[in-house]
């Protein structure tokens, strides 16, 4: 189909009125908790203004190197050791199917547990350590990934391999050149879900036994009944969280962009 | 297709097949046999074309002659040998060239696929070389999915002649 510059035109306002609609709407809102803030009614919601005072304290105080960027750290070796390892173990056990029988029953039993179930057993056995923490989050953002490269493992086109044997690719050659690069869209799309689920877990994981953390900080406010702090807190998580999600889209759409053109090219 | 003339310069034959069959077990159960008692002789240097309806086990005939599918019964021989996998020196160009190209890869590194373990001039070189046989110069760094399906299957016949 082709478009008149005339409607592109207006397509483009269209959008920009959207754009500006959906900012004031947010903006709105702000404005709504910042009234009941003032308004005093309820000790539970302090104005967002004075959540914006503490949050930048935070920011320039102590508690940065103390609380915030500890929780970054974790949350991304975290995710970095389950993005690894449920890749590479992903993409063996897809490959090898003979793996399969020996390893279906006890994965799907320790997937099933819930990551925070595990967080008392890990406090044990390696203490409140920083390691313990990493593990947590590793751990429960490992499934998503390693099923998904399974998965997509799975779903390379067998033809791929008639050409490796043509020009008699070694089996590493095959995983390295065809295999991982043709399963990577979905085992990205399983990064994507391991990236939030390693948040959730970050968090978690300083609330027990631990003493620094946004997720320590957040827990501890709430006991001392520091609520602008309580808020700041997650207020910086959510931006944190939205900060991980556009990052990782950004990579994602330059390490794919042989894929998005391709399903662009087919289905529009 | 079997790009012929690299291999063979012995007495015999470049291809003897040999009262070649193929069955098929499908999932219900049933056989199927899609190819019958062919046999044949093809000289290096000579052009074959097998011509037939849809469906009549052209490609099922090629995959065995190259070594891609085990055959059931008879015998292929290249320059003598019994095949087993794909011999060496066989090209093989493939029908399905959407599929058969690797869509991460640019142009030029679909061509070098069969030259990775060259060092890189050569890599070049020759997959320069074949890009111009085809007349693809000024499309190395294309996507395969960016053109179109005739200039696919040359991409597809630049990668087998490039080794």
């Amino acid at each position: 189909m082709t478009s008149s510059p005339l409607t592109e035109r207006s397509l483009i306002r269209r959008r920009s009125t959207q754009h500006a609609v959906a900012t004031s709407f947010s903006l709105a809102l702000l404005a709504v908790w910042e009234l009941v803030g003032q308004a005093g009614l309820t000790p539970f919601f302090p104005p967002i203004s004075s959540v914006a005072v503490e949050v930048s304290d935070i920011l320039t105080g102590p508690q940065l190197t103390r609380d915030v960027l500890p929780s970054l750290g974790r949350a991304l070796i975290g995710f970095g050791v389950a993005s690894v390892g449920g890749a590479t173990l992903g993409i063996c056990l897809g490959y090898f199917r003979s793996l399969e029988p020996w390893t279906q029953s006890p994965l799907e039993f320790i997937r099933s547990v819930p990551p925070p179930a595990v967080l008392p057993l890990a406090v044990m056995v390696m203490g409140p350590t920083y390691t313990m923490r990493v593990a947590v989050i590793a751990f429960g953002a490992f499934w998503p990934v390693l099923l998904n490269a399974i998965s997509g493992t799975r779903h390379v086109d067998p033809m791929y391999f008639d050409v490796a044997r043509t020009w008699k690719a070694s089996s590493w050659e095959i995983i390295r050149r065809l295999v991982f690069p043709a399963a990577l869209p979905q085992i990205m799309a399983g990064m994507r879900i391991a990236l939030a689920i390693a948040l959730v877990l970050t968090v978690l994981s300083e609330m027990i036994a631990a003493s620094s953390g946004l997720g320590y900080l957040v827990l501890q406010s709430q006991r001392l009944f520091a609520l602008d702090r309580m808020y700041a807190g997650v207020v910086m998580l959510g931006v944190v969280g939205w900060l991980f999600t556009v990052v990782f889209a950004q990579i994602e759409r330059r390490v794919l962009v042989w894929y998005e053109g391709q399903k662009g090219l087919r289905d529009g | 297709m079997v790009e012929a003339g690299a291999i063979g310069q012995t007495g015999s034959p470049l291809i003897e097949v040999e009262h070649l069959s193929k069955q098929y077990l499908s999932a219900d159960g049933r056989v199927t046999q899609a190819i019958g008692d062919v046999s044949f002789t093809q000289d290096a240097g000579t052009f074959l074309a097998v011509v037939g309806p849809s469906g009549c086990g052209k490609t099922t005939l090629l995959k065995c002659l190259a070594g891609l599918m085990p055959h059931t019964g008879g015998e292929v021989r290249y320059s003598g040998e019994p095949i087993r996998d794909v011999p060496e020196g066989l090209s093989i160009v493939f029908q399905e060239y959407t599929r058969s190209l690797m869509p991460w890869l640019d142009v030029r590194r679909n061509v070098e696929f069969p030259l990775r373990h060259e060092p890189r001039p050569v890599r070049a070189e020759r997959a320069a070389r074949a890009l111009s046989y085809v007349h693809l110069e000024g499309f190395e760094s294309h996507y395969p999915w960016q053109l179109s399906g005739g200039m696919q299957q040359r991409v597809s016949i630049a990668r087998a002649i490039v080794s």
